[in-house]
């Protein structure tokens, strides 16, 4: 009997006409795809894209104290810490520069920061037509923290 | 001097024709790529192009332009002659089949009677298939031309493939032609308007399966897409191929993907002949009688056209299901399998052909 | 036509003729030499292959990695044992997480890390359902190279389902970067052990659907039966490992021989093949992926609470909120991230199981926070070696089907 299904199998080409079925079922449900740019994906809370600086509590400046720790880190050498003694004897972060173009977003910055001065947000649409876009100053890496947690708590950024 | 009424006579019996066919089968090459790549993303749970036009209507428009002001490249070693060529063969003798199809019976138009063929041959099958096997030839020049590895084994391939897939689907054919007893297509149909081919048991489905199989190898498509198998070959003849002569091999399979369909709907499934329910058991029965009446009320050649699609959908449909043969596999099955059925169905179809079992 | 005929013939077989002496030299038949790769549609990256043919048939066939070379061991040496993590993502590009389990377990192994049980099986949970990414992949372009191309379709859409997964728990969906030396990066979400148990309840089905489409397909079925056979002896000799050493019937499964994480704590079968054909190693991928459901779904029953950081104050990384308050914290913080501790001196061998096969790290340590030496012995690059004595005699559709039946991925390959 077991033979007899076999070849019947065989001849009637079964198998065959159980993945069309199954082609056909799933053409007539609907497509999984999203219409990218248009549609986007809730983005996850975890998720691992641009970085931003946060402000300290004064809100005035940046948080980064300027150790060097995520420079150190970076496995991909992509931040660079400039730091001065200011007119108080204090110390400045004189430039703090981020190669997006060289990072990884491996997230080790964020996981080195002792004051959590560094992190990043979900977003992952980087691309941008000139390379001075993907240079990130400390300015813009402000700016970026600004506009994300502006867009966070509801409101259309600072 | 022609007299006006010649000239008239002349345009409306064959420059209309001709023309409405032209763009006919232009439309039809440009838009079925669209439903391929509609159908095939579908099955695979995709949208396919989405962005020119509602849901990609205008997809093929903006292929077409791309094809045409795209740079037209000519390898440096190339045959630049056959390699120019080749795909002009292929087009010309796919253009050319559609000559001999009939798309209905006799139509009278503004109190004209006008005939739905741009040429009733008598050895209409003969024709086409003969074309098909000239058309083999611009894809061998193609694969040759190219002066590219991969190009001339798809081209052998090609050639190879064809041949042999050829004498199958010629049996096939030959058996439906002893059926009607003409080989005229018009002719064809006619001898099918009691019963189609396809349920004349048991030559009827033998033959219609072979001339599907055979139809699917001679046009190159899965899964007997092994002359242009894009894992293997990269593209096979026409990898060197760019701009609008890659657009023209790319039409004339769509074309070749017509013809088989078409030849099938005439041949097995009665051409122009609506769809009847059990018109002979259950015809009598009111809600059935009632379903008949309305089909028959369809214009024939929405009919043929309907099984048209429905053949060209098939195709797509087995394309996104099956895996690709291996070359070895392929003939096996052309020499071992096919031709002897092939042989076996045209002796019995004589026999109860002569035995009036038919 | 006599001139047409020989220039063809001199064509086909390589050989490089006048047309005016065509006719006075004998037909010389050589093989067709064709170069497949490195821009292939069906070469899996940047492998390339030089084959040679008789028609159809391959007399020759040989591989040439290289073009995906980064030097990334030597890349090592110049950095720390910590930084090392993200480049290990970059060496098998589509299993990143095993990769770095690959190499934390190595270090751990070097430096004698007790790592906590939660820690652990969060490790093997992540990696089995990176292993169910990779065959999946594998899977699909498999059955791509060979002609069904819904399959990869299909296969595509479930690992966007993992890739989801895992970003949901690492930030990252493929070069996750996630396993820590002693630990782990953060533990998983609240939600993540829902959804996750949600998609072994779909996978399963799914899986279904491809044995639907393939399995019994008789054109899968004459395309992968009897090809690239590798008998046992032939399998350990030229070194496989993974699924396509079990392929051919052999009983090596890293994860039971030598386990680490907690596959000691799981149960699973290693499926096995007989054949040892291109078939044989296509069900056994199947079957794993079936066994490694069943892995995570024993992960979830089982995940014990507690630390995902090791408790050794040596290497362990200290969270946030110790950092800032702690200046201890603050202070091994700094040396871990800028150098690393210094590691005990010696050499280490540890091998994992990866989706592609035995994936080892050999460390040499000088005793300082940077690897002396790191030398990775990659499956994909000894599965390469296997491509000759697996498609000598067979023809050109069956190189295809014999690059993806050995699962290779170049950037691990050439490194």
């Amino acid at each position: 009997m077991n033979k007899l299904t076999k070849a019947l199998r065989m001849v009637f080409m079964i198998e065959i006409v159980e993945g069309m079925t199954l082609t056909l079922k799933t053409m007539l449900k609907p497509a999984v795809t999203r219409q990218y740019p248009t549609f986007k994906r809730k983005s996850f809370a975890g998720s691992r894209g641009l970085h931003y600086m946060d402000r300290d509590d004064s809100g005035m400046k940046e948080r980064c104290i300027g150790c060097g720790l995520c420079e150190a880190v970076c496995p991909a050498k992509a931040i660079t810490v400039v730091t001065e003694k200011g007119p108080n004897q204090e110390k400045v972060v004189s430039a703090y520069e981020l190669d997006l173009l060289r990072c990884v977003f491996c997230g080790f910055c964020v996981d080195a920061c002792p004051v959590n001065a560094i992190k990043m947000t979900p977003n992952f649409e980087l691309a941008c037509y000139s390379r001075r876009d993907v240079f990130l100053t400390k300015d813009r890496l402000v700016a970026e923290g600004d506009k994300y947690l502006g867009k966070k708590k509801g409101g259309a950024g600072k | 001097m022609p007299d006006m009424q010649q000239i008239i006579n002349f345009i409306i019996t064959i420059g209309i024709p001709v023309v409405v066919l032209l763009s006919f089968i232009l439309a039809n090459a440009m838009y079925l790529q669209l439903m391929e790549r509609k159908v095939l993303a579908h099955m695979q749970s995709r949208l396919g192009p989405m962005r020119t036009g509602w849901h990609g209507l205008l997809q093929p428009v903006a292929d077409a332009v791309k094809f045409m002001f795209k740079e037209d490249i000519i390898p440096a070693k190339a045959d630049k002659w056959v390699f120019s060529l080749a795909p002009l063969i292929f087009l010309v003798m796919a253009f050319g089949a559609f000559v001999a199809i009939p798309f209905g019976p006799d139509t009278v138009i503004f109190g004209r009677t006008v005939h739905l063929w741009v040429s009733n041959l008598n050895i209409g099958v003969l024709y086409i298939v003969a074309l098909a096997g000239i058309g083999t030839y611009g894809v061998i020049m193609a694969g040759w031309a190219s002066n590219n590895k991969y190009s001339l084994m798809g081209g052998f391939r090609s050639a190879a493939q064809m041949i042999s897939y050829e004498i199958p689907m010629a049996f096939a054919i030959v058996t439906v032609a002893l059926m009607a007893g003409s080989l005229n297509l018009t002719e064809i149909v006619q001898a099918q308007s009691q019963k189609w081919f396809i349920i004349v048991f048991p030559v009827g489905p033998v033959a219609f399966f072979l001339y599907l199989i055979a139809g699917v190898a001679e046009t190159n498509r899965a899964p007997f897409d092994l002359p242009e198998a894009e894992s293997e070959l990269v593209a096979g003849y026409f990898t060197e191929y760019s701009g609008i002569r890659f657009g023209i091999f790319y039409m004339a399979e769509y074309m070749n993907m017509m013809i088989v369909s078409l030849l099938a709907s005439i041949m097995f499934l009665g051409g122009w002949m609506p769809v009847q329910i059990f018109p002979k058991l259950l015809g009598g029965i009111p809600p059935i009688s009632w379903i008949n009446t309305a089909l028959a009320a369809i214009p024939p050649t929405l009919w043929l056209l309907a099984k048209l699609y429905f053949f060209i959908f098939f195709y797509m449909w087995i394309r996104a299901t099956l895996p690709r043969y291996r070359y070895d596999q392929l003939m096996t099955i052309a020499w071992k399998i096919l031709l002897p059925i092939s042989l076996g169905t045209l002796l019995v179809a004589a026999f109860m052909k002569q035995a009036g079992w038919m | 036509m006599t001139d047409d005929g020989y220039s063809l013939t001199s064509s086909i077989y390589g050989e490089k003729m006048s047309l005016t002496n065509a006719t006075e030299k004998e037909i010389v038949q050589k093989e067709m030499t064709i170069n497949m790769g490195p821009q292939h549609p069906a070469t899996h990256g940047v492998l390339r292959l030089v084959v040679d043919l008789q028609g159809e048939t391959v007399v020759g066939i040989d591989p040439r990695p290289g073009y995906l070379h980064r030097g990334i061991e030597k890349w090592m040496e110049s950095r720390t044992y910590h930084q090392i993590i993200p480049i290990t993502d970059r060496l098998e590009y589509i299993t990143c997480m095993n990769n770095n389990l690959g190499w934390v377990v190595a270090v751990e192994k070097l430096a004698g890390i007790v790592v906590p049980e939660r820690a652990q099986f969060i490790r093997m949970l992540m990696a089995e359902l990176t292993r169910l990414s990779g065959h999946l992949v594998w899977l699909g372009t498999h059955a791509l190279d060979i002609g069904a191309m819904t399959v990869c379709m299909y296969t595509l859409r479930e690992r966007e389902l993992i890739l989801d997964l895992t970003e949901t728990v690492t930030g990252a969906r493929q070069t996750v970067s996630y396993v820590r030396i002693g630990g782990l990066r953060n533990d998983v979400p609240r939600d993540f052990l829902d959804k996750c148990r949600e998609f072994t309840e779909i996978f399963p089905k799914k899986l279904e659907d491809y044995d639907t489409l393939i399995r019994q397909n008789r054109i899968w079925l004459k395309r992968t039966k009897g090809i690239g056979k590798f008998s046992a002896e032939d399998a350990i000799n030229y070194g496989l490992t993974g699924a396509t050493l079990r392929g051919s019937g052999v009983n090596y499964d890293l994860r039971k021989v030598e386990p680490y994480a907690a596959y000691d704590k799981v149960e699973f079968d290693v499926p096995l093949g007989t054949e040892g054909d291109v078939y044989a190693r296509y069900i056994v991928r199947i079957n794993e992926m079936r066994q490694s459901v069943r892995i995570i779904k024993q992960c979830l029953d089982m995940l014990p609470e507690g630390p995902i950081m090791t408790a050794d104050p040596r290497y362990a990384v200290p969270d946030k909120a110790t950092v800032m308050t702690n200046m201890e914290a603050l202070a091994h913080q700094f040396v871990l991230m800028s150098k690393w501790v210094n590691m005990p001196k010696g050499e280490v061998y540890v091998a994992t199981e990866a989706p592609k096969g035995e994936l080892g790290f050999f460390i040499v340590s000088d005793g300082s926070g940077r690897p002396y030496r790191v030398k990775i012995r990659a499956p994909s690059f000894v599965h390469v070696g296997a491509l000759p004595k697996m498609v000598t005699g067979h023809m050109v559709s069956d190189v295809i089907a014999c690059i993806g039946t050995i699962d290779i991925v170049l950037g691990e390959c050439d490194r």
